[in-house]
This record gives C-alpha cells, sequence and structure tokens, in this order.
C-alpha cells in the first residue's frame, strides 16, 4: 500500500514497491532495459552504462554524517558520481565549491527521472544505470552556468541536461554552449514553462535539443489550474513527459511535479540509452563507429513519434522522444555467384543482424522478381528472435524454373516491428537488398565462360565423375555446347574431363 | 552619606551616558527603515521597502517585498519559473507568511523560494540590474487566503550580486550616482498573467 500524505502541496509518500512513471514508459524507456516485464533492469540490458550526465541544477539531495561522509538520496546513491557548486566571485570569475546540496528539491527531482536505481522503493529512472555529476550555480549568475558547462567538458561529461531557461541571451554561457559542442558533448534543456511562442535560451541556441512536454494524452502541456505551459517556437526539437511527473524529492520522499524542467530528463535519459548502444551505420555519418553528438541528434529525430501536425512544427518539434531504437540490418548472400541453371536448388541465405537496442522477433522474407517484375518465388520465414547486437543467417532455397537464360533479381527484407508502424515513426528499418543472377540455360553461342559455367559443361558428357557433384548438378542435364567459346585456363580443367582423362 | 556635588553631577553623567548608549545600541539593533512604495490593485498590494536611501559604493542594500491578498476570496498566484536561494549564498535573509500556503512544488517551502523581481536604473533611464524571472523551469503556486500575505527580505550586494542573476551589469559594483528601484510582481493570477510594479524609489550611492 502506498502511504500518501500532502507535504506542502505535493503528493509525497514513503517508499512502497517500486513504480515505474507514466512518463518512463511513455518514452518506452522501460522497454529497453525491461525486455520481459518483470519491472526490473535486465541483466545484459542497456541502461546507460558508462554514459556520464551533468545536471545542472540545484544539486541533489543528501546529508552529512558526523564524520563528514555524504548520504544520498536511498533511490539515486548508486548512481550519483559526484557533485559541484559554483559561485560567482567577481569579473566573470567562478569559485568552485564541494557543496552542491539541493535544498529546494529540484535537482533531486529531475536527476530521479533519469537515474533512480533499480531497488524495490520508490520509482525507476529512464536510464538506471548513468552515472550522475550534479552540478550547482549557487546563485544562477550566468558566470555560474558557464562554468558549470565548460567543467563538463574536461571531466568525461557525455550529456549536460539543463531544466532551466532564460529570456537572455548571454554570450558567455553561449560560448560554454558551443566549447562543449564542439567537444562532443550532447546538450539537452528546457523551452519554457509560460506557455509562450518562445523558446528560451539555452535551447534557443541550434547546438542544444530543444524540449517541450506533454501531458498524459500527448498533448502539449498546459497546466490546468494555472494556464502555465509548455513554450513553443520554431527552434522546438522534442517534446517528452512533463506534467504530474512522480520522482525522487528531499529527505527520501517522493512527489510529483510538472514542467518542461521535468521533461528535459527524459530526453536525457533516451540519449543516454542511445550512447549506451551500438551504433547504426544508419547514423554512423563519419563512419568511426562511435556515437558523436550529432549522430545522437540524428537519432533522437528520426526515432521521433510525429505528433501534431504531419511532420516538425513548433508545438511538438520532431515529435515524442522513443527510447524503443529498433533498427535491423539485412545483409544478403545467395550460394551461387550470379550464374546458376534453371531446375537446380539455389540457396538464398539472409542474413539479418539486429542493429537496435531493444531484442526482436523479426519476419524475413526473401523472394524473386523475373525481368517483368514479376515475383517468382517468394517465402518468408516468422518469428526469428534476435537479441541487440547478434545476427542470425535464414536460408530459404529457390528452385528456377524453364525458361531459362534470365536474369531475376533476388530479395532479402525484413519489415519493422508491427508496434513501430503503429506509432507512425517511419522507421527506416525496412531493408531490402538485390543481387542479379542470371539463369543461362542454352549456351549455343558466343559467350565468355567462366568456372561455374565450366561445371555446368562438364556434366554435359557426364563424363567426368570427379567434377560432376550430385549436389551441384542435376544427372539430366543436357546442353548443347557447340559454340564458338572462349574457355579460360580453369575452363579447360573441367573441359578435360569430357575425355575421362584426369585434369 | 551624603555625597559631595562632584561625585553627585559624576554619578548623573554617568547614568546619563549609559542610558544614552543603551538607547543608542537599542536603536541601532533595530531594523533601519527607509522609504516605501505601494502599489494597489485588487485583489493585491505590492510593497517594497529599503532601509535608506543613501548607501557607499558597494555597500550591501536591503529590500523588503510584501505581496498582501487584500479582497475577501482566496487567490491563487502561480508562476512557471522558480528562482530557489540557497541559505548560505543567496541574498534572501528572511521570508515571513501568514494565510499563504504553496500548492505546488516540493517541501512547500516559500522560504526556498524568491518569489518577486526588482529592476534598478540609472540617471539616464539604462537597467543596470534586473531580476524578474527565474531560471528553473517548473511550475509552482502559492494560494492566498483573505488578508494572507508573502514578505521576503533580501540582501543584495551590489558587488558581487548574489541573488539571482538576470543581471544586465554584472561584477561591477553600483558607481557614484543616482538610481531607481522598482519592485516587479509577475504571476498568473486566478489564469491570468498579471504584472505590477511598485513606484520607484530614488537612492543615491556616494
Amino acid at each position: 500500500m502506498l502511504l500518501f500524505f500532502s507535504l506542502a502541496g505535493v503528493a509525497a509518500f514513503a517508499h512502497a514497491s517500486e513504480t515505474v512513471p507514466w512518463g518512463v514508459e511513455r518514452v518506452r524507456a522501460n522497454q529497453v532495459w525491461d525486455r520481459n516485464g518483470d519491472k526490473t533492469v535486465d541483466q545484459d540490458a542497456i541502461a546507460g552504462q558508462n554514459v556520464r550526465v551533468a545536471v545542472i541544477d540545484w544539486g541533489v539531495d543528501y546529508w552529512k554524517d558526523g564524520q563528514g561522509n555524504i548520504h544520498y538520496h536511498s533511490d539515486l546513491a548508486d548512481n550519483i558520481a559526484g557533485g559541484r557548486g559554483f559561485r560567482y566571485v567577481s569579473d566573470g570569475n567562478v569559485e568552485e565549491l564541494s557543496d552542491y546540496q539541493d535544498t529546494w528539491g529540484h535537482g533531486t527531482h529531475v536527476i530521479g527521472t533519469v537515474a533512480a536505481v533499480d531497488n524495490d522503493a520508490g520509482v525507476i529512472g529512464a536510464a538506471p544505470k548513468v552515472k550522475i555529476y550534479a552540478l550547482k550555480p549557487m546563485t544562477w549568475n550566468s558566470w555560474e552556468i558557464a562554468k558549470a558547462i565548460n567543467w563538463s567538458v574536461p571531466n568525461g561529461i557525455n550529456i549536460i541536461s539543463m531544466s532551466f531557461g532564460t529570456d537572455i541571451n548571454y554570450p558567455e554561457i553561449r560560448r560554454a554552449v558551443d566549447y562543449a559542442h564542439t567537444s562532443g558533448v550532447v546538450l539537452i534543456a528546457a523551452s519554457g514553462d509560460t506557455n509562450e511562442n518562445k523558446i528560451l535560451y539555452p535551447a534557443k541556441y541550434d547546438n542544444v535539443i530543444a524540449v517541450s512536454a506533454v501531458n498524459q494524452n500527448n498533448q502539449r502541456w498546459v497546466d490546468p489550474s494555472t494556464g502555465l505551459g509548455s513554450n513553443y517556437g520554431p527552434e522546438l526539437d522534442l517534446v517528452a513527459p512533463g506534467a504530474d511527473i512522480n520522482s525522487t524529492l528531499l529527505g527520501d520522499t517522493y512527489g510529483t511535479w510538472s514542467g518542461t524542467s521535468f521533461a528535459v530528463p527524459h530526453v536525457t535519459a533516451v540519449a543516454a540509452l542511445t550512447l549506451a548502444s551500438k551504433i547504426n551505420p544508419k547514423y554512423d555519418s563519419n563512419g568511426d563507429g562511435i556515437w558523436q553528438n550529432v549522430e545522437v541528434y540524428d537519432r533522437l529525430i528520426d526515432l521521433a513519434k510525429d505528433l501534431g501536425p504531419s511532420g516538425r512544427d513548433d508545438e511538438y518539434g520532431y515529435g515524442l522522444v522513443d527510447a524503443l531504437l529498433r533498427d535491423t540490418a539485412v545483409d544478403f548472400a545467395t550460394s551461387y555467384k550470379t550464374v546458376h541453371g534453371w531446375g537446380y536448388p539455389l540457396q538464398i541465405y539472409v542474413k539479418v543482424k539486429n542493429l537496435g537496442i531493444t531484442a526482436e522477433t523479426l519476419n524475413v522474407e526473401a523472394y524473386v522478381l523475373n525481368p517483368s517484375n514479376q515475383k517468382v518465388f517468394d517465402q518468408w520465414i516468422n518469428g526469428t528472435q534476435l537479441l541487440s547486437g547478434t545476427s542470425t543467417t535464414l536460408t530459404f532455397t529457390w528452385t528456377p524454373q524453364y525458361p531459362t537464360k534470365s536474369i531475376f533479381r533476388i530479395f532479402g527484407h525484413t519489415p519493422p516491428p508491427q508496434e513501430d508502424i503503429d506509432t507512425n515513426n517511419n522507421i527506416n528499418i525496412y531493408s531490402v537488398h538485390q543481387v542479379n543472377i542470371t539463369v543461362p540455360g542454352d549456351i549455343n553461342g558466343s559467350y565468355k565462360v567462366d568456372v561455374y559455367d565450366a561445371i555446368l559443361i562438364s556434366t554435359h558428357w557426364s563424363h567426368s565423375k570427379s567434377f560432376e557433384s550430385p549436389g551441384h548438378v542435376p544427372e539430366d542435364w543436357n546442353h548443347d555446347i557447340n559454340c564458338d567459346c572462349t574457355i579460360d585456363i580453369y575452363d579447360s580443367i573441367i573441359l578435360s574431363t569430357y575425355y575421362g582423362a584426369d585434369p | 552619606m551624603i555625597l559631595s556635588l562632584k561625585k553627585t553631577l559624576a554619578l548623573g553623567l554617568t547614568a546619563a551616558l549609559l542610558v544614552f548608549i543603551a538607547v543608542y545600541a537599542y536603536r541601532l539593533s533595530l531594523p533601519q527603515v527607509g522609504p516605501r512604495v505601494t502599489i494597489t490593485s485588487p485583489p493585491l498590494e505590492f510593497s517594497m521597502q529599503l532601509d535608506k536611501t543613501e548607501y557607499g559604493v558597494g555597500e550591501n542594500m536591503t529590500i523588503v517585498f510584501d505581496l498582501k491578498n487584500i479582497s475577501n476570496e482566496t487567490i491563487s498566484l502561480a508562476k512557471g519559473e522558480c528562482d530557489p536561494v540557497d541559505p548560505h549564498y543567496g541574498g534572501l535573509i528572511s521570508t515571513e507568511a501568514n494565510g499563504a500556503n504553496m500548492q505546488q512544488g516540493p517541501q512547500g517551502s516559500l522560504s526556498g523560494l524568491f518569489h518577486f523581481g526588482f529592476s534598478i536604473v540609472d540617471e539616464n533611464g539604462t537597467d543596470v540590474y534586473r531580476h524578474v524571472e527565474g531560471w528553473l523551469q517548473a511550475v509552482y503556486e502559492i494560494v492566498l487566503e483573505p488578508g494572507g500575505y508573502v514578505k521576503q527580505t533580501l540582501l543584495l550586494d551590489p558587488v558581487t550580486q548574489t541573488l539571482i542573476a538576470n543581471q544586465l551589469v554584472d561584477g561591477h559594483p553600483l558607481l557614484s550616482g543616482t538610481y531607481q528601484i522598482t519592485a516587479i510582481l509577475d504571476f498568473s493570477v486566478n489564469k491570468a498573467g498579471v504584472t505590477l510594479e511598485t513606484p520607484s524609489i530614488t537612492f543615491t550611492i556616494k
């Protein structure tokens, strides 16, 4: 039973069995690390491991014992790597402090949405194995904020989460943002809560992902009691849950809160899950095999669930951020290269690799088109299960039929999982690969004959048992080879079988 | 025992001096009271008061903000941004409230936030300091009962301006000159945006 009590207007409750907040489910983060649905993080799942997130906010809840040891909120402790305070001195100088204690709760709430741990109490965050650094500007002087951003770069931060904003374009913050972005950091910030057509800084900068909030109906969040709500505008990139978000608060408690502040950590967490996953070549723009910040941005945008008017719009940006990053690659091969005889079974090998960060159940198809684009072969193998990062090869068998001497095109593909179709993601995981294959048939003519032809040639006479592999050539193969052929050395070896002599 | 006239006079003077010192010390212990300005816009009354009107360069200014519900109905004031103030590093000295409750936001701490705004302009009418909106993008709501009020006392360090930023000029003390300060209230009141500005107070830096 949840023990609710009202603490100054916030619904807070003591530890009970752990719950998955609605926002975590809405962005489908839990489907990334909880494939079996038991509401715990699967052992081998991607949950943000080794990703370092700086949350520039009002610190994090902790207390010190008599020996000066820090004790964090029990639902965050395992994921807090440390923190810093920043206090403006003068003339653009800022001093670093060891104090980053949250005295009000905002920072603790934001951090909980990203990183509340998987245990038997409270809530679970959307990326429950990231490492958090709580950075606290003590007076919200713009230089303190800039210093916190700059601190992140040499300290190996991958993502900076900024649930704040202002109307003013401070040059020092702009410079810090550009520096962090150039250094490869993903920056995410809140659009603003005044229900206006206005995106605040730093979200407004090109190098920052601007995030607005939606409610549980996937509508732009507008607070029913106050009329306040998500800001919108041309710089908006993504939306995420931001209404009635349940997360951690001071004193080991929990409570719900609303604002674009609380949409930001959802996007932060999805970015962390992305960084913890193997990169899909589709997004690997520089081909280095690892995620760059711009590639993370491309992927978040590409896979967002479109809301509002079709395509990007000012109220929802590119749509609702989605953690369920499904991607599947298809490689293709056949048992022979380019020439094959009719009447003989041809193995078509379709290799499918799951490049996403979730397990997939795939249906894979192979089909063959003749020169008139008619399907002469179509076969499905359904229900293939693939864990993230794994691959399998499926074998299809097609036996070309007479008439011969045609060029066929062979295709393999796997369509997107049904649930992704429902989300209108338009995910480009529908992969089509093709090869051309020629069934030569009768070779009365002037051809260049290669080794494969030669195998067929040798079978014509059925004299060369050493080359006439029953698995390769049917016994009834019988073609005229009265031709003006160009024979290379391999053909000649094979042709020697015509006389029954050793090569 | 009969005291000599000299001793009597000496004792009298000592007593008078002690009384004077005590009175002076008592007066020093009282908060300095400077000019106060008020704007009344039912259902709200919003006031600002300075501790004095003349300051030295780099001297702290104490500003008191006072918001009161003067109607007979309970009203709701909401903001979409928050200005948390750290008790060790911010400039917020005290918060006094009666008939005021926070309906959204954590821990119900009215004293954890600075709720008001103000601007300082120089003799040319140029903003040299402006603080109106907070940075953190979260909703909170104050419900004021009839007669309820929230009063906050702020210490503005004009050197570091260690309040909440939104500064236009920072890192430098206010130079000698004459300035005007205006208190600003910017809330959504019963779902309608309300901005109130008090009359300005003129002060000088010498």
